[in-house]
Formats: C-alpha cells, structure tokens, sequence
C-alpha cells in the first residue's frame, strides 16, 4: 500500500508559483494496477518522482508500505563508461539482487549480443532502452512505477516486453501515468485523472479522458478552477 | 537491534557498492585508468622537486626533499581530491538516487571514505618509492601521523560536503569552489614548515586548518621536526562549522536545481 496525505508540490515561479499537486490525498493498494491519465506538463514526471522518495513534495507525507521500483525503462543508472554487464551487476548489487541470476535475465531479454558487454556509450538509443526494459524486469517489486513507458525497442520486442509487464502484473501491482487511455486500458484496473494539481477518481480511462477533453487540453479557464477548488 | 544490525549491514553494502562504481567510472575509457589517482601525486612531487632543484632550495628541518614534499603533498592531495570526488559523485552519480533509497549523502560518504583510502595507498606507494631509492624512512610517532591524515581527511569531507550541496543548489557556486580552493596549495605548507612563514603573515594563516593537518603530520613522521604551530582544534572547529553549514543548507534547500532530493 502506497499512501500519500495532503501532498502539495509546486515549482517556483517568478510571477507566482506552479502548483503542480494540490493537497493531493490517495491510496494505491499492493496488487493493483492503477492508470494516471494526464496532459504532458500536467505533473506526471513530479509525481513519479515524489512517490519514488527522489522528490520530497512542499507539504504532505508519504507511506509507503510496499517496494516501489524505479521507473520502467528508465536508463538513467547507467554509466556511459561501462558496459551493460557492469551496469547490471553494479545495479544488482544496489538493489541486493542475485547478481548472476540478474545478468543473465538482462543479457537474455535484452538480445543485444555482444554489445553487452561493450561501453553503454557506444549503445545506439534502441540497445539503451532495450537494456533498460530488461532490467526493470529482471528485478521483482510489490509495484511497478511507470513514467508513461510500458515497452521499447521495435515492434518484435516492444511485444516481448509487454507480455514480460503482463505476466509481472499477474503477482504485482502498477502505477501507470500516460498521456494515452489506450496504454492505461491494456494495463490498469484502476484509473485518476491528473489535472491542475488534482488526482481525480474515475471509473474508466474513458471517463478519464473524457475530464481532460471537457477541460479543453491546456486551456479551459473554468475547468481549470473548478478542478482547483475540488481539492 | 536485528533491525539496526541489518541496517547498518545494507548500509554498508549500499557505500560499498558505490565505491566500487566510483573506481570503475572515473576514468572509465582510459588505457592507465585509475592509476592516473597515483601518478598525479607522483607527479607533482617530482614537478615540485625540479623546483626544489632548479631555486637551490632545502627543506627546513634535516630531511631528504621527496620525503618532505610527499609529507605535504600527500595530505593536500587528500583535502583537495576529497572536495573534488564529492562534488563529482553528486552529479555523475545523482541518478542512483531512483534505486533502492541511495541518498546523495550516501554518494558524499562514500566518495570521501574512498579518497581516505586512496590517500593511504598513495602515501604507501611514495614510502616505498623512497625507501626503495633512498634507504628505509622510519615514521617517527604513527598514531600521530593517523591523526594528522584523520584530521586532513575530515576537513576535506566537511569541505566537500559543504561545496558539493552548495554546487547542487546554485550553478555559479559551483564554479567557483575550484577558484576559491586555488590559493590552498600555496598557503598550506606543501613546500614549507610553519615557522618559516613571515610573522605578519601568521595571524592571518592560523586559520587555515589544512596547515595545521601538514605541520601535524610532519612532526608525527619526522623526529627532528616537532611543531609548535600546529593546533588540531582549528580543523576539528572549522570542520564543525562547514559541516553544520551543509546541514543547515540542506535543510533550507530541500531540494537541489534539478529538483532532487538534498538528504
């Protein structure tokens, strides 16, 4: 169970601050897949990174009673100066993983060939994301975070990495932000929409999309403060 | 207490796991590596004793010159890598922050825990050289010369500790803690002892701590040099308040330019 109370976060702003969560309270129970619908700038990325603990938002507190991964896909550990084999161990060593077992799931998903044990840095952007998919899957969690990246790579493996992601959900629960209700209906249960600092309640990624299309995308004054005084 | 033992054991790991990293990044594409750590110090003890050669100038106190510049080289080298390591981890290696609960604390930590052990290998390495070429090199009085590289070790930490979250807060800070660090190696005794100074310059180098480190550390290895400058309160108290700074700075800016965490 993932709970946050009152989370209030904003970024400052010359003329007045950005509210980005306002007072936002909720609960993301283990096992389930919950979906955020949102609009790009509309605070996907922050409330990733707040639920992950890298960000500490401006009010609230967070409980977090479960193991939270890092965000799918994310290649952001890894050092351009050593090879994918290395990254990989470092990181399962960090996460106090088995370090074999680890490298050889990456190696075998990934299929980059040689190329794994070559500098990350001579990766073309495909091989980096490969590996990255790979190694969010090699490592169990209670749930998934995901910052809008449900696969990579082609089509051939974009298929190999969403049937790793479903038969992971079958045993663990996923936070999904995307701008796409399609991507949030392949994998979630449950879904919010996130809009002007609030994280709304829906019933299905529909209705979801439907509270951001009535919001009229990025400029619908009065959706806008309606949303706003919600919270 | 099995709570705090398995703690204290990930803890340990999690430090570890970043030294390791840290070994393997910094020069990562490198043919020589991370011997380039050892040879730099090498190479400023032979570009300072060229000039030792070429000015016709003897230490002080009745020792060999290699000896007396690695013993003030070694501990700069410590202060000044330290400050340097920290400031690096927290940018190169800020993306660990997404795994497993690693904070940039961890990162400063174990950054100064590995120049600590780099200086020790370094210090071994130029005493043998020595010995190798000039005889054995006794250390007069070891425990001191464990304080004088402890002490060192703990002013380049806070230093570096303050300089690192202060980079990560403001861009310009950032560049100009290598500008303000410069005059260091001139002021700090490298080349010479404390009582050489001019008295009307003492008032003003009493307060660099990193002189007081190097006046320790001599006395602790030479047994004709023992000085009567050297006061380990002034790096223990300044070490204090750099600390406490970067305390006090990570708690007013909870989170760095690029919105990471500070803790």
């Amino acid at each position: 169970m993932i709970s946050l109370f009152n989370i209030t976060r904003f970024h400052p702003n010359k003329s007045k601050p950005n509210i980005i969560l306002n007072n936002v309270s909720t609960q993301f129970p283990r096992k389930e897949s919950i979906g955020i619908l949102a609009l790009g700038g509309a605070g996907k990325t922050t409330l990733a990174r707040i639920l992950s603990g890298v960000e500490r938002p401006d009010s609230g507190h967070i409980q977090r009673h479960s193991s939270l991964s890092h965000p799918i896909g994310s290649t952001a550990g890894f050092h351009a100066g050593l090879s994918g084999a290395e990254n990989v161990r470092f990181l399962a060593r960090l996460l106090r993983r088995n370090v074999k077992e680890t490298t050889d799931y990456c190696e075998s998903f990934a299929d980059i060939g040689a190329y794994f044990h070559r500098p990350v840095g001579q990766y073309a952007p495909v091989m980096r994301a490969r590996l990255g998919f790979a190694f969010s899957m090699s490592v169990e969690f209670d749930t998934y975070l995901s910052d809008g990246i449900t696969s990579a790579g082609d089509h051939n493996f974009r298929d190999k990495c969403e049937a790793a992601l479903l038969e992971r959900l079958t045993r663990s629960g996923l936070i999904l932000m995307s701008r796409h209700a399609r991507t949030l209906n392949r994998f979630c249960t449950t879904f919010y929409a996130l809009h002007v600092g609030q994280l709304l309640p829906c019933s299905s990624a529909e209705e979801a999309q439907d509270i951001l299309d009535y919001a009229g995308g990025y400029g619908n004054t009065y959706w806008n403060e309606a949303a706003r005084h919600a919270g | 207490m099995t709570n705090l033992a398995n703690g204290a054991w990930n803890w340990s790991n999690t430090i570890h796991s970043i030294m390791l990293r840290e070994v393997r990044c910094r020069f990562a594409g490198d043919p020589l590596g991370y011997a380039w750590t050892f040879l730099v110090p090498l190479l400023w003890i032979g570009t300072l004793m060229f000039f030792f050669t070429l000015l016709g100038r003897t230490p002080a106190i009745p020792v060999d010159t290699p000896t007396f510049i690695a013993t003030g080289v070694v501990p700069y080298v410590l202060f000044r890598y330290t400050i340097t390591s920290m400031g690096r981890v927290a940018s190169t290696h800020r993306h660990l922050v997404h795994f497993c609960g690693v904070r940039v604390s961890d990162l400063l930590f174990a950054a100064a825990m590995l120049e600590l052990l780099n200086a020790v290998i370094i210090f071994a390495m130029i005493w043998l050289l020595i010995s190798a070429i000039f005889g054995p090199v006794l250390i007069h009085n070891p425990l001191e010369f464990i304080n004088g590289l402890l002490l060192t070790a703990i002013f380049g930490a806070s230093v570096g500790r303050f300089a690192a979250i202060l980079g990560m807060v403001s861009e310009t800070a950032k560049r100009m803690i290598p500008v303000v660090l410069r005059p260091m190696f001139w002021i700090s005794g490298i080349f010479f002892t404390a009582p050489e100074l001019p008295s009307n310059l003492i008032p003003y180098l009493q307060w660099n701590p990193l002189l007081h480190t190097i006046e320790i550390t001599r006395s602790a290895v030479f047994l004709d040099y023992t000085s009567t400058f050297a006061n380990m309160a002034v790096p223990l108290g300044l070490s204090a308040i750099f600390l406490m700074d970067s305390f006090v700075m990570q708690t007013a800016f909870s989170r760095g330019r690029d919105g990471l965490e500070l803790t």
